[in-house]
């Protein structure tokens, strides 16, 4: 089956017109010969997905505005950035990490950097219990590559996204969760990913796969940081089997350095009665675009994908969502809200796709933007396609100032203003972060939004 | 003096007068009541002596312990001992209700140049309060108003008019969406509070809610302008005639 993707995928790349773009492939030079080095590149099949992903790149090169997916967010300050590969990086300072890094209560931590595992820094992994492997990627695709046949590439399809394209073309390290089946692992896994560039602009390309066989659970959190130095590029990609009623609660943090730029793409498959919970957080980082695929393959499977950001200064932030109902009664449900103040873009673009047989679909979507002041821009893409003719689905989106009835009411109680606004704007992220299911993921996120919060100026200007 | 002074009370909304010369004075301790049919000012009123935006004073003045409130801030105002429980209380999301209480009881506490309220403190006061007011204690840990019943809205104002202890507490149609157990309890809550140091202005369109707080004056407001003043015995009359005669002369 695989097999017979690939194929598909070169063929595209063929039949594909090379279109000129104003911006050049930036990654040529420098990983021209890097594929070959890589781990499982004896492995034919996984040489082959490497050697695809980086023909679709660079037959289509750096996407511009001319196509669609990206037609509001510009990589090419990403294009006209020098990066050279992160594993060349050697003069990264870690010893601040521990104290940048989020704390998640009780967790396992898997500490990346620049995406290279970092066993001195994680925690101890070995042995978490009957049915329960954890292992970094690079062991895994060197001594059991078999394992990842079926999985690696199998959602993560680099012939419909720049970003898993470029993370498959370069994937290096990461890690490999596997659950056996009704396996319930109790403890949170948190990979810790941070960019540190030091004096030269590094990219790295991080891959995560997940598979929970049948009945089995887990909560997984990945947070990206980093430090400050020289634009660096995060090109994560996570992909993501849950078998039959698996459950998987799944939170990703982007907080990256203020000059870095970070693609990352989740990818997912969803089995019959499987449940796949997700939060994403976008607060820091020059570009932050974040992909989302959740494909609903099984009848009753569900999903839902909520997230938050917040914008200062000259932010960017790209949240680009797509959920497939391909069963019958699959439910997703997607709130995101958005805080956005000075020079800052936000997008959001959220396709829900209905096939033909997936009848009593129910499919939600909602993306809420609240602007500070008027320098920001919000482009907000809803896109409904349905094929089957007995579903539920609706989608909303509203981008408005603060209320001051709102503010009103909390000065009346001798609130002052500045307050005021900034018990508002967490109350308006706090609305949906108070989703998260699992608690010490949602007080780690409620603790972000605030300490981002405590370091916004915007909300101590009295003036709109 | 008084603790409240109306003078010569003149407000516009987008240009035009609601309030056409309101003169009113309250003392330490009275409940004052304004009665009147609707869409004649009693909100108007309210808001202005809250210190909402968008009313404008074009004449008079109002003296607050003998300061001139009209140049104070809302949340000066509300920290200097000012009150409104407002008709309909705003359903802010994601905020906790305990949280907001904590913030508004703390500006206080700071104004007084009081230390923050201790959080253990403040949790054994927030649960003698809300048990007083039959307030569910799981309540305050809900988004502030958010799918609150108007009831539990109305509770939810005693509350915090409790917490925040006020000189002068303005009630704007506490009594509307009510029902008489809901009512009984809210009247209760406003009736401990009664203290010859707290004065309560009551606005209401009904007799109803007077026969549970009982004020020592009650004024009728018609066409921005105080019609006539008395005391309960006012209230009863308007209960059976209406307030027909009242706007029968301001037509005239």
């Amino acid at each position: 089956m695989l097999a017979s993707k690939r194929m598909k995928q070169l063929k595209a790349v063929k039949t594909m017109t090379a279109r000129k773009l104003d911006v050049q492939m930036a990654f040529d030079d420098t990983y021209a010969n890097a594929a070959g080095a890589l781990p499982g590149a004896k492995e034919s099949w996984v040489d082959g997905l490497r050697q695809t992903s980086r023909a679709i790149l660079g037959a289509n090169g750096i996407p511009g505005p001319k196509t669609e997916a990206w037609k509001y967010t510009s990589l090419n300050a990403v294009a006209n950035t020098p990066f050279i590969p992160a594993k060349k990086v050697d003069d990264v300072d870690v010893s601040c990490i521990p104290l940048v890094a989020p704390i998640l209560e009780n967790a396992i931590k898997v500490v990346f950097v620049n995406g290279v595992f970092r066993g001195d820094l994680s925690d101890e992994f070995d042995d978490l219990g009957i049915g329960v492997a954890l292992n970094p990627f690079s062991d895994v695709i060197n001594s059991s590559p078999e394992s990842l046949r079926n999985v690696l590439g199998s959602v993560m399809e680099p012939d419909k996204s720049f970003t898993a394209a470029m993370n498959t073309g370069f994937m290096e390290q990461g890690a490999v969760i596997h659950l056996a089946s009704d396996v319930h692992l109790d403890r949170p896994v948190q990979f810790i990913s941070i960019g540190a560039s030091g004096s030269v602009p590094c990219a790295f390309h991080p891959r995560i796969e997940i598979v929970l066989e049948a009945g089995a659970r887990a909560t997984v959190v990945e947070s990206h940081i980093g430090l400050p130095g020289q634009p660096y590029l995060s090109n994560s990609a996570t992909e993501i089997l849950l078998g039959e009623r698996a459950v998987l609660n799944h939170y990703t943090t982007a907080s990256e350095d203020s000059d870095a730029f970070h693609l990352g793409r989740t990818a997912v498959s969803v089995e019959k009665s499987a449940k796949y919970e997700s939060f994403i957080l976008s607060l820091s980082g020059r570009l932050v675009r974040r992909e989302i695929q959740v494909r609903l393959e099984g009848d009753g499977a569900a999903a839902t994908v909520d997230g938050a950001y917040g914008l200062s200064g000259k932010q960017h932030s790209d949240i680009s969502s797509e959920i497939l109902h391909l069963a019958p009664e699959t439910i997703s449900n997607q709130t995101i809200k958005g805080v956005l103040a000075g020079d800052t873009r936000g997008v959001f673009q959220g396709r829900i796709h209905v096939a033909r047989d997936a009848q009593r679909t129910d499919g939600r979507q909602l993306h809420k933007a609240l602007l500070l002041d008027r320098g920001p821009e919000v482009d907000c893409k809803p896109e409904l396609e349905i094929y089957a003719d007995d579903v539920q689905c609706a989608h909303g989106a509203t981008t408005g100032e603060m209320n001051p009835e709102h503010i009103f009411y909390l000065m009346s109680r001798g609130i002052d203003e500045m307050t005021a606004r900034a018990l508002l704007v967490e109350g308006f992220l706090d609305d949906v972060v108070f989703k998260i299911s699992n608690e010490s993921a949602r007080v780690l996120v409620l603790d972000m939004v605030k300490t981002w919060l405590a370091k916004q100026k915007i909300l101590s200007v009295g003036e709109l | 003096m008084s603790l409240i002074e109306i003078n010569d009370l003149h407000v516009s909304v987008d240009g035009k007068e609601i309030l056409k010369g309101i003169d009113l004075a309250m003392n330490g301790g009275e409940v004052h009541a304004i009665m009147g049919p609707n869409g004649t000012g009693k909100s108007t009123l309210s808001y202005v002596l809250a210190g909402r935006d968008g009313y404008e004073v074009t004449q008079g003045t109002v003296l607050f312990d003998g300061k001139n409130l009209l140049e104070m801030e809302a949340d000066e105002r509300a920290r200097a001992g000012v009150f409104l429980a407002f008709q309909y209380p705003m359903e802010i999301p994601g905020v906790a209700t305990s949280t907001f209480l904590k913030a508004a009881l703390n500006a206080k506490r700071r104004e007084q140049g009081l230390d923050e309220i201790d959080a253990m403190e403040f949790l054994n006061l927030i649960k003698s309060k809300t048990k007083d007011l039959e307030i569910p204690y799981e309540m305050i840990k809900r988004p502030l108003n958010v799918g609150f019943s108007g009831g539990e809205k109305k509770r939810a104002e005693v509350l915090q008019m409790s917490l925040l202890d006020p000189r002068f507490a303005v009630l704007d149609e506490t009594d509307s969406g009510l029902d008489i157990d809901a009512l009984k309890v809210v009247s209760g809550g406003v009736n401990a509070l009664r203290n010859p140091d707290r004065t309560f202005l009551l606005i209401t369109h009904y007799q109803r809610l007077l026969s549970y707080i009982v004020p020592d004056y009650v004024h009728v407001l018609v066409g921005g302008r105080i019609v006539e003043s008395g005391d309960k015995s006012l209230a009863e009359l308007l209960e059976a005639e209406g307030y027909a005669r009242f706007e029968e002369n301001e037509a005239a």
